[in-house]
């Protein structure tokens, strides 16, 4: 079994859901659609969680070039994360979306979005990455103006269809520029390829273009601009997608570009760390200010963003000084981030989807106290909070610790040091509102608000679960993280 | 189930426990307090069941989990280290709670703030477990702490301070009576400043040594400059002096009686101020391992000598103290000088050193957990802490007196009970260290006999004060109810038990416990200078305080008398010298803060005021947003070309 069962599946299982859908609905079991892609995202859980690493070639007969498939310990990190939080997704809408129009289209919808992430995750060649990569922003975009007649979803996705468009445009730019020097898109040759070029010009190009092009998805300021419309006027299913693994998958795109295929160039790791400390400042400040809980929590996703470059950025600037140790504490601290923020965001997301369809408002002075209220929801929420705001001993601040102590390692340098403290700044900052935010959920007494159903907090429930397992087996998770940071770089760690 | 389960649940079982209480204060106080004691009995059972691999010899064992191993940053572990010392002291301490928790059904019924009380005891008990079982020193000071948190909200317990509770539950006379609150902070920090120092220590011994596992530093002298293992030895050896309230720590613990009586036996006597012996016992093992490479004389100099001084100093105090609980703190203090002074010979006689002070260390606990408990029902009884305002009280409350009387004796080391031995096995084990320092041991054994027959004297014999006349004619005294008798009754007759086995109990200890491979037994000789000083000791006391006798007006004993009632001035010295100046210290910084505090407003506000700038910059038009990003691209292509 290898990756291209795995697409397979997904997208053998979205004919189905057309089909369970028409039939469902004529036999009255409108949510025939929802079950079929629940188990289509289990099945490929399932089978993604065994898959043995290695390169693959689906089309082995034709000979071309391309279309060739990767599992390593990255990618497989990348891709567990996207099928995992898309089938509690998707089992949370089973509730969460009762009664709207066109749910055959939304779960197709959501399905194809899981299978372009996974795809982005698994290729092993720029053209197949980008394939997929369009094929998971053209379901995003439709996904955000879902409920196509309020005015906010429909200009919320028309801007993210924009910029994010400019942004593929780029990257594909940059694509065909590779191809131009190197003459294969294939990530394995092209990284022998431009170790031994030595033009260095064209490789500080390519990165700046890579990262100008998939920065746009992955949210990096200044490009960051249609993530606070868009996230907060999507479902909040789908609000926990993009905040939660969506925007990972332009930052897995960068890792494996700037990481993988380019070779380490000096200034490079400069610019993602101050990008990313941009990326975080903006982020947080912005945030400081939201009344709206998914504004809010669509600002922190920002903010997040720039934590995780900026632990890439050290590790990029350690790799190229030769200090592997630290390279991989900062890339590995970014990858724990990655997973950190996927299940905390999405879990937040779905918490706040919760309580919106109780409380129906999204403005924070509105949900106070429903934190008390909403037990299950509630306390998962406090979970997710705590763990964002890096709260010792939970997973959060061991991420954040490992994205220091990688800049740490190359603390003589006046420009790291500054980095730090920017660094650090932010996580106090962003540690303060987050608590704030908690301190608002739970201040007040009991509103009458009551729990949802268990279809809704059950999904809740499991990623908080989820976050306290992650730091109770945080010796085995570190392994598989270092393991999959030493993958994207392409080092023996 | 394997050992280690039940190792666990040692601790595990009263931890769940005190998380547990408040969840089922909310059912009913029943089912809370039976919780609690079901709790820490499973403990005791659980300890029991370390016992079976203690009979059969197959301890020492270790049991080791990694927790966290950042490359890099080193490596965070759980670990359980199971020995003969280890496994008799979590016997000691579940045990004694359990019955200590018996008694607190009856002693505590009624009091507002049980089920605060409930969660620390639980806790306590979780926590203490944890000390003595654990592998390492950074694991053992989180039990450490843990107890120290306890002990500190235990003493506080009645913090309300009422006025009218002087009688019962404050400590001292004028000028130096303290209110609970104040004593729980004062043990607080007194130990912490042992603490700090024992910190200080953990982390030098592991900058040096490069481990803080027992069994590692046992096992070899790690390569380090000597002086500073020795230092990091010292250091940590400040910590067991806090908390055992040696010298020059000691002003705690008389003060820590402003706490519940069950919590003064269970805490202040029975265990938690055993951790400093406990710790020492273990010290001592490794600096006996290191002597080839390090001087550890000093050390063990040091130890004994504040032993043996901590217990002269102390039991004088004991002799003029005119409270019961007082009298009893005084005497904990000093018995546990003679623990000390005990692992201080470890030098010169590594067979029974530690033998000894474990054994004293368990007869203590038994005898003195007995006494506590009867103080708190004869404090129950009268409604006052004072002497004065007792006697005579034998003939209302006759079975405590035989209790008291019973554990009387085993604290002045009457043959055949548990103290006699004990007390017998330090002695020998100092004289062979130190003749001067046995001479000072000796004097303290004299001494103990007499305050303890003046403590029994003044209570339960000799005249009827005013208070106990008006208090018997209403026929408001009478004898403890079963629940409160009986486990002090129990622990009275453990101590006799525990005497009549006693040469037995000695000799497996000694071959359980020795250092050296050896078994060391006392000499007759200093069981007939014991049984000497002891005559002596009793004489007076009994003339004094059970006869009624005039005492001869010595202007010098009147002036000993002032001094050792005022503490010897250590305590208003402490307060003149650290208290007061800090608390001016905390004024001026009040004010310092006060002015920072704005600045940090404005600050905070200087941040809201750029979160809004930022905040206008996003304003959502498409044409500025695509026109931000193709700026912001050519910046960072620029930046990636030529930065």
């Amino acid at each position: 079994m290898g990756p291209q069962d795995v697409l397979a599946l997904l997208f053998g299982s979205s004919l189905t859901i057309i089909v369970a859908d028409r039939l469902g609905r004529r036999l009255g079991a409108a949510r025939a659609a929802g079950y079929v892609t629940v188990a289509a995202l289990t099945t490929a859980l399932l089978m993604s969680s065994s898959l043995p690493s290695g390169r693959y070639r689906p089309f082995p007969a034709t000979g071309i070039p391309v279309a060739e498939l990767r599992v390593d310990e990255a990618s497989r990190i990348f891709s567990l994360l996207f099928t995992s939080l898309g089938l509690l997704v998707a089992i949370y809408s089973l509730k969460y979306m009762e009664g709207e129009e066109g749910l055959g289209a939304y779960y197709l919808l959501l399905l194809l979005m899981v299978a372009g992430m996974v795809g982005v995750a698994l290729s092993n060649d720029l053209f197949t990455l980008y394939c997929f990569w369009e094929l998971m922003s053209v379901t995003a975009y439709a996904l955000v103006a879902f409920r196509w007649w309020h005015w906010e979803p429909v200009e919320a996705g028309l801007k993210y269809l924009v910029m994010s468009t400019l942004g593929a445009l780029v990257a594909l730019y940059a694509i065909s520029v590779i191809y131009g020097v190197a003459g294969t898109t294939n990530f394995d040759e092209l990284r022998s390829i431009f170790a031994t070029l030595g033009d260095e010009g064209v490789v500080r190009l390519l990165a700046g273009l890579l990262l100008f092009g998939f920065g746009v998805t992955a949210a990096i300021a200044p490009f960051h601009t249609w993530l606070p419309d868009a996230h907060p006027a999507a479902p909040s299913s789908i609000s926990a997608m993009l905040s939660g693994v969506v925007i990972k998958a332009g930052v897995y795109a960068i890792a494996r570009a700037l990481l993988y295929i380019l070779p380490p160039t000096s200034g490079i790791g400069y610019l993602l760390m101050y990008v990313g400390l941009l990326t975080c400042t903006v982020g947080n400040l912005a945030a400081l200010r939201q009344l709206d809980v998914k504004r809010f929590l669509a600002y922190s996703s920002v903010a997040n963003i720039g934590y995780i470059m900026v632990g890439m950025g050290a590790g990029y600037r350690a790799h190229l000084l030769g200090l592997t140790q630290f390279a991989l504490a900062g890339v590995a601290g970014a990858m724990l981030h990655v997973i950190n923020h996927a299940l905390g965001k999405g879990l937040l997301f779905l918490c706040t989807g919760s309580a919106i369809h109780v409380i129906k408002s999204r403005a924070i002075p509105d949900l106070e106290g429903c934190g008390r209220s909403m037990r299950i929801t509630g306390i998962s929420s406090a979970i997710g909070l705590l763990n964002l705001a890096g709260i010792p001993p939970l997973a959060g601040f061991w991420s954040k610790l490992l994205i220091a102590y990688g800049l740490a390692g190359l603390l003589w340098d006046p420009l790291i040091t500054m980095a730090l403290i920017v660094f650090i700044a932010n996580a106090v900052l962003a540690a303060g509102y987050y608590i704030y935010l908690l301190m608002r959920l739970f201040r007040r007494r009991a509103t009458g608000a009551g729990e949802v159903s268990p279809l809704m907090w059950g999904p809740e429930l499991a990623l908080a679960a989820a976050c306290l397992i992650l730091t109770l087996l945080l010796s085995h998770v570190l392994v598989h993280v270092y393991t999959g940071a030493s993958a994207l770089m392409g080092v023996v760690g | 189930m394997s050992v280690e389960v039940f190792a666990n649940l040692a601790w595990g079982a009263p931890v769940a426990g005190a998380l547990l209480t408040p969840l089922l204060a909310r059912i009913s106080g029943k089912v809370r307090d039976s919780a609690a004691v079901a709790a820490c009995l499973a403990s005791a059972l659980s300890a029991s069941m370390l016992l079976a691999p203690l009979i059969r010899g197959e301890l020492p064992t270790v049991y080791k989990h990694e927790w966290v191993g950042l490359p890099g940053l080193g490596k965070i572990s759980f670990g359980i280290l199971l020995d003969p010392l280890s496994v008799i002291l979590a016997n000691m301490v579940a045990w004694i709670s359990t019955l200590v928790f018996i008694y607190s059904l009856s002693y505590m019924r009624g009091d507002p703030g049980l089920t605060r009380y409930w969660f620390f005891m639980q806790l306590f008990v979780g926590n203490m477990e944890l000390l003595v079982l654990s592998e390492n020193l950074v694991q053992m000071l989180v039990g450490w702490e843990g107890v120290g948190l306890c002990s500190y909200a235990l003493i506080g317990y009645w913090y309300q301070d009422r006025e009218e509770d002087y009688l019962r539950c404050w400590v001292g006379e004028p000028p130096e009576a303290y209110p609970p609150s104040h004593c729980g902070l004062k043990a607080f920090l007194v130990t912490r400043f042992g603490d700090t120092l024992m910190i200080a220590g953990i982390l030098l011994l592991s900058l040096t040594a490069g481990t803080v596992s027992l069994t590692a530093l046992r096992a070899a002298p790690p390569t380090a400059p000597p002086q500073l293992l020795l230092a990091a030895l010292m250091l940590i050896y400040a910590g067991a002096v806090g908390k055992s309230a040696q010298l020059p720590l000691m002003e705690w613990l008389p003060d820590a009686m402003a706490g519940p009586s069950s919590v003064s036996a269970l805490i202040h006597a029975a265990t938690m101020v055993k951790a400093g012996a406990y710790l020492t016992a273990r010290l001592a093992g490794v600096a006996l391992a290191w002597s080839s490479y390090v001087d550890t004389s000093l050390f063990f100099e040091y130890v004994m000598w504040t032993g043996v001084i901590t217990a002269l100093i102390a039991s004088l105090q004991a002799a003029v103290a005119t409270e019961l609980k007082k009298t009893l703190a005084y005497s904990t203090v000093s018995q546990i000088g003679y623990m000390m002074a005990a692992l201080g010979a470890t030098a010169a006689e590594p067979a029974a050193s530690v033998a000894a002070a474990v054994f004293h260390l368990l007869s203590h606990a038994v005898f003195k957990a007995s006494l506590f408990l009867a103080a708190g029902a004869v404090i129950h009884a009268v409604g006052s802490r004072f002497y004065k305002h007792y006697g005579g009280l034998g003939r209302y409350m006759r079975a405590t007196l035989v209790s008291v009387l019973l554990a009387s004796l085993s604290l002045m080391g009457v043959p055949p009970l548990s103290g006699f031995w004990s007390k017998d096995l330090v002695l020998s084990v100092v004289l062979r260290a130190d003749p001067a320092a046995f001479c000072v041991a000796l004097a303290t054994a004299g001494i103990t006999a007499f305050y303890t027959v003046r403590m029994v004297g003044r209570t339960f014999l000799g005249e009827e004060s005013e208070v106990v006349r008006e208090k018997a004619e209403a026929h408001e005294i009478h004898e403890a109810d079963p629940v409160m008798l009986a486990p002090y009754a129990v622990l009275a007759v453990l101590s006799l038990a525990l005497g009549l086995a006693g040469p037995w109990l000695e000799h497996e200890l000694s071959s359980a416990l020795s250092l050296s491979g050896g078994a060391g037994d006392p000499s007759w000789e200093v069981t007939a200078a014991s049984i000497i000083v002891l005559l002596a000791g009793v004489a007076p006391a009994y003339l004094l305080y059970v006869k009624g006798r005039e005492a001869p007006s010595l202007k010098i004993l009147e002036r000993l008398r002032e001094l050792l009632l005022r503490r010897l001035y250590i305590n208003a010295a402490y307060y003149k010298l650290f208290a007061l100046p800090t608390l001016k210290l905390g004024r001026g910084a009040l004010r310092v803060e006060a002015g920072m505090t704005s600045t940090l407003w404005r600050v905070a506000v200087g941040s809201l005021k750029l979160a809004d700038a930022v905040r206008r910059l996003h304003t959502g038009v498409l044409n500025w947003n695509v026109l931000l990003w193709v700026v912001g691209g050519v910046v960072l292509l620029l930046l990636a070309l030529f930065g």
